[in-house]
């Protein structure tokens, strides 16, 4: 806090994420298409513009080692055999917590390189569970094959949720040249580079999609 | 007149047409019943087969489909996530894992029944069965699971058919089975229909689970159908499948009822199979329509044809008929057209040669016909002829007397003392009325119906009479005869009259015949003895007889002569005379170079006796001048000269000559003297001729014996006879003063050798 105070000089990032897929495709939606057909009666179809849970964050290790999180404790509920929040970033040394809020049993566990647990199931219960390396870790229940929460363990505190609207703000990022990362769980992460000003906001929009992959 | 024909009959065409038309129409109706019931057996064997096919398709779906349930559902009993959630032993959480099973399964429900006591865990998609109903549905799939068996059963609950997969499953000391039910819906009807092209229909209990006949609704009649279908094939369900056509609304189905696969027996759970045949039918139906009116049009055109064909058969058969038509019309010159050499043409060959025949009898019957009419005036020229003869016959009679008493006065005049010049006068009185007795002696004897009376003649004699009558014809025509007579033939036994006939039928032909050719006509007469018989030629110059007439010309009514003028029965006659006289009579001729006719006889002399009347006429009248002397002679007559003359005669000759007028006079005198002789005509007033001899007979035998007849009639038959029976001489008038000498001096001498 203190040197947040001496530090006078720190700015914002601020922008839009939001996905796109090939043109033509979302445009209808549900008239189906071709995928109506039976051969990809199984085939998901991703509505781009309804994708949330984007994460941008600052992909770099910053010069200070490693500070303990400012917010120590996350909670990630289960509750109608889901996740919520189902993407939840965290910084390094973060403690989640897992409270069950249904009448059913469930059992919270995960085989990820960054963190592996397994809760087992209960209910009526809280279980907690540090994250101490930076990563993606992917939890699930193993009796609700369809519970499922990814948890980004980050090594640095500057990082961003979107909000239902798309939109995120990384604040008090000191100033600099960064290599601003635009995340989702289904999609290739973008990569930016954002130079913070000493004050003021510096605005960084992005696009996600399959559009920028190559071509074969 | 033509016979009046039915207003209705059949043509001969119709009569073959008809049978022809009622055939084929039998036939064609025949073959169409037989193909249409082949196609229909096929129809419905064709769908029987698609029906079975579709129920084989059927059974296999059911199979793959336990199959792949089970495969399905085997891992199940091994899934981490119940096992997890058994061993925790938490309904709820149960529950919630049911319900995400069905998800992943594809399941309508999902039950699991714990041990016993223990209430089963159900999960189930909205707008399901109430568990109430289900439940007891699946009982006994469970049970059989909780026995460890792992089962597929179809169970009804509320009118719907499910499909309950039931698997055993056990975490340690847990034990449950599992169960995972299906409906069978209309989509998985849906299917069934897609994978056998048959509408299926799925019962339960008396009511209809699911079908594919979405339009026609929970049809009763459906039922009905499955249940007597069902029903017929129930004593062995999977073998005695029962197969019927039914009919649904305007369609027509082969229908298959079958059973599904359930636990109870009690469950009439089934399915019927009904396989649409109504395309097969409608294309059964254009067939049908197709067949009828290529049957119809082949009738009509067989009929056509037979007509075609009937009327030229039987072309020739009405041209026939025209031409017995034109026949019975009486047009026999019609022939008919003899083209073909079938039996046609040879009844039109045979019809033709009928009515040659019929043409030529015709004309012979209409030759024969005019001949008879020829004929018919013919005789009635003769009778007129005969008539005539009757009539000649009394003419002569009649001058009988006068010429009598002109001949006889005329002769005593020539022996009256008379001028040179006077007695030449007499002697051609005598001469001229000579040739008047003469011909008036042939008309009578020729006229005279003679019996066939044959005597010893002569041959001469008889040409010479016959040339007599017809001397003056022959003159007039300018003919020559020419006499060639043999004086030394003998006599023969004939018939003259007879003969003179034939004699003057060959004369008057001749003299016809050459007066038309010539006129310097010639007819040479020879007689002759050629061997044992005796020759008559006559020969003329005229144009002689063609050859084929000489063959005819003895034929009755064969006549060259036009009508009227000749009978065609002389040389007939002349023939049949000659042959009866044994002889021959025959004709050589040479076209224009003259006729000869030549009649042979045979010398027959077997009846000996000179003939009577013909006797010498040369006895001198001076000569007989006394010898009446003394006699006494009654003549009985009633014409006046006839009795002078005698008078005059017999007393010129001596006789003492007495007359009367008739015949009681006659009758009288003889009472009251003796009379040497008595001359009594034939024919007189009062008592005639023969009444008086008749009379003498009985009264005065003795004068009976002396008695001779005068009579100008001897052509009456019966005359002739009484004369021939009673034998007593007749001198016919007109006689000359020489015969009736000669007859008073036989009988006188007759009487004077009686009295020696």
């Amino acid at each position: 806090m203190a040197m947040g105070l001496v530090t006078a000089f720190a700015g914002d990032i601020t922008g839009i994420v939001r996905a796109e897929g090939k043109p033509g495709v979302e445009s209808a939606p549900d008239s189906g298409g071709k995928y109506e057909s039976r051969k990809f009666k199984f085939v998901e179809r991703v509505d781009y513009t309804q994708l949330r849970d984007f994460v941008v964050y600052v992909d770099q290790p910053t010069a200070e080692k490693p500070t303990p999180p400012a917010k120590p404790l996350e909670v990630v509920t289960q509750k109608d055999a889901t996740f919520k929040p189902h993407v939840l970033p965290v910084v390094i040394g973060t403690t989640i917590a897992w409270p069950n809020q249904d009448e059913i049993l469930h059992n919270v566990y995960s085989f990820s390189e960054a963190k592996q647990f397994d809760l087992g199931l209960y209910k009526n219960e809280v279980k907690k569970v540090t994250f101490d390396k930076p990563g993606r870790v992917d939890v699930f229940c193993s009796i609700h094959s369809k519970m499922h929460c990814v948890i980004l363990v980050l090594e640095n505190p500057y990082f961003a949720a979107t909000d239902a609207k798309g939109s995120f703000t990384i604040t008090n990022v000191p100033p600099g040249a960064y290599r601003l990362k635009a995340w989702h769980e289904r999609m290739p992460s973008q990569v930016k580079e954002v130079k913070v000003p000493e004050k003021g906001m510096v605005k960084v929009d992005f696009v996600l999609g399959i559009k920028g992959l190559p071509q074969y | 007149m033509r016979t009046r024909l039915p207003q209705w009959r059949l043509r001969f065409q119709g009569k073959v047409l008809l049978p022809m038309f009622l055939i084929l129409v039998t036939l064609v109706g025949f073959m169409f019943w037989l193909v249409n019931r082949h196609f229909v057996h096929q129809l419905h064997a064709q769908a029987r087969q698609a029906v079975e096919t579709a129920d084989a398709a059927f059974a296999y779906y059911q199979a793959a489909r336990t199959r792949d349930l089970k495969s399905r559902y085997a891992s199940l009993a091994t899934d981490s996530r119940l096992r997890q959630v058994l061993q925790r032993d938490d309904p709820k959480t149960l529950e919630f894992l049911l319900e995400e099973l069905l998800d992943e399964l594809g399941a309508d429900a999902a039950m699991f029944t714990g041990g016993t006591g223990r209430s089963p865990v159900g999960a189930q998609k909205a707008g399901g069965a109430r568990w109430a109903d289900l439940e007891p549905a699946c009982a006994p799939s469970v049970t059989q699971a909780l026995n460890g068996s792992f089962n597929i059963a179809t169970v009804t609950a509320r009118g719907t058919l499910w499909e309950v997969v039931s698997l055993p499953v056990s975490v340690s000391e847990h034990a449950g089975a599992l169960s995972l039910i299906h409906e069978l819906s209309q989509s998985l009807a849906r299917e069934i229909k897609q994978l056998t092209h048959s509408e299926i229909v799925f019962v339960a209990d008396g009511k209809m689970a699911a079908s594919t006949l979405t339009e026609a609704g929970p049809d009763p009649r459906l039922i009905a159908v499955f249940r007597r279908v069902f029903e017929a094939g129930d004593g062995n369900d999977s073998a005695g499948r029962q197969i019927e056509p039914v009919r649904l609304g305007q369609e027509r189905f082969m229908a298959l009822a079958g059973r599904l696969v359930g636990l109870s027996r009690e469950h009439k759970l089934g399915y019927l199979l009904l396989y649409s045949s109504e395309n097969a039918w409608r294309e059964l139906g254009a067939n049908q329509r197709r067949l009828a009116i290529a049957s119809v049009f082949s009738i009509l055109l067989g009929s056509g044809l037979v007509w075609i064909l009937v009327r030229h058969v039987t072309h020739p058969l009405r041209v026939l008929r025209s031409g017995a038509e034109a026949v019975g019309r009486g047009d026999f010159s019609r022939r008919v057209p003899t083209a073909s050499s079938d039996e046609f043409g040879e009844l039109a060959a045979a019809f033709n040669r009928m009515t040659e025949n019929l043409q030529r009898s015709r004309a012979e019957l209409e030759q024969t016909v005019e001949r008879l009419r020829t004929t018919q005036a013919q005789l009635v020229q003769t009778e007129k002829l005969a008539g005539v003869g009757e009539f000649v016959a009394g003419v002569t009679h009649e001058l009988n007397n006068p010429l009598t008493a002109v001949i006889g006065f005329a002769e005593l005049l020539q022996n009256a003392n008379l001028n040179e010049e006077h007695r030449g006068y007499v002697r051609r009185i005598v001469d001229g009325v000579g040739r008047c007795h003469k011909i008036v002696r042939s008309l009578l004897s020729f006229a005279r119906k003679h019996r066939p009376e044959r005597k010893l003649s002569s041959l001469n004699d008889l040409v010479e009479n016959t040339l007599s009558f017809v001397q003056y014809e022959f003159r007039t025509s300018n003919l020559q005869i020419v006499r060639k007579l043999d004086p030394t033939l003998p006599s023969i036994l004939v018939d003259p009259n007879q003969l003179q006939q034939v004699f003057l039928n060959i004369l008057n032909n001749a003299r016809q015949a050459v007066e038309d050719f010539r006129h310097d006509g010639q007819m040479e007469v020879t007689t002759e003895k050629v061997g044992d018989k005796l020759r008559v030629s006559f020969a003329d110059n005229g144009p002689g007889i063609a050859p084929e007439n000489a063959v005819r010309i003895f034929d009755p009514f064969f006549t060259t002569k036009e009508l009227g003028k000749g009978t065609g029965l002389g040389l007939s006659l002349s023939y049949g005379i000659v042959q009866e006289h044994g002889g021959t009579i025959r004709v050589e001729s040479a076209p224009g170079a003259g006729a000869t006719f030549i009649v042979d006889l045979p010398i027959v002399t077997d009846a000996a006796g000179a003939p009577m009347g013909a006797a010498s006429t040369d006895t001198s009248f001076t000569r007989l001048s006394l010898e009446g002397a003394g006699k006494r002679i009654l003549v009985i007559d009633d014409e006046e000269p006839v009795l002078d003359l005698i008078q005059s005669t017999l007393v010129r000759r001596g006789f003492t000559v007495e007359t009367a007028r008739d015949g009681e006079e006659g009758l009288r005198r003889i009472a009251q003297t003796h009379f040497d002789l008595i001359i009594c005509d034939w024919k007189m007033p009062g008592l005639n001729g023969q009444q008086v001899f008749e009379h003498l007979r009985t009264n005065h035998p003795h004068a009976a014996g002396r008695f001779i007849f005068l009579t100008g009639d001897v052509v009456k038959e019966r005359t002739q006879q009484f004369l021939h029976e009673s034998g007593v001489p007749c001198l016919a008038k007109p006689f000359s003063l020489a015969e009736f000498g000669a007859l008073i001096k036989k009988r006188t001498q007759l009487d004077r050798d009686r009295q020696d």
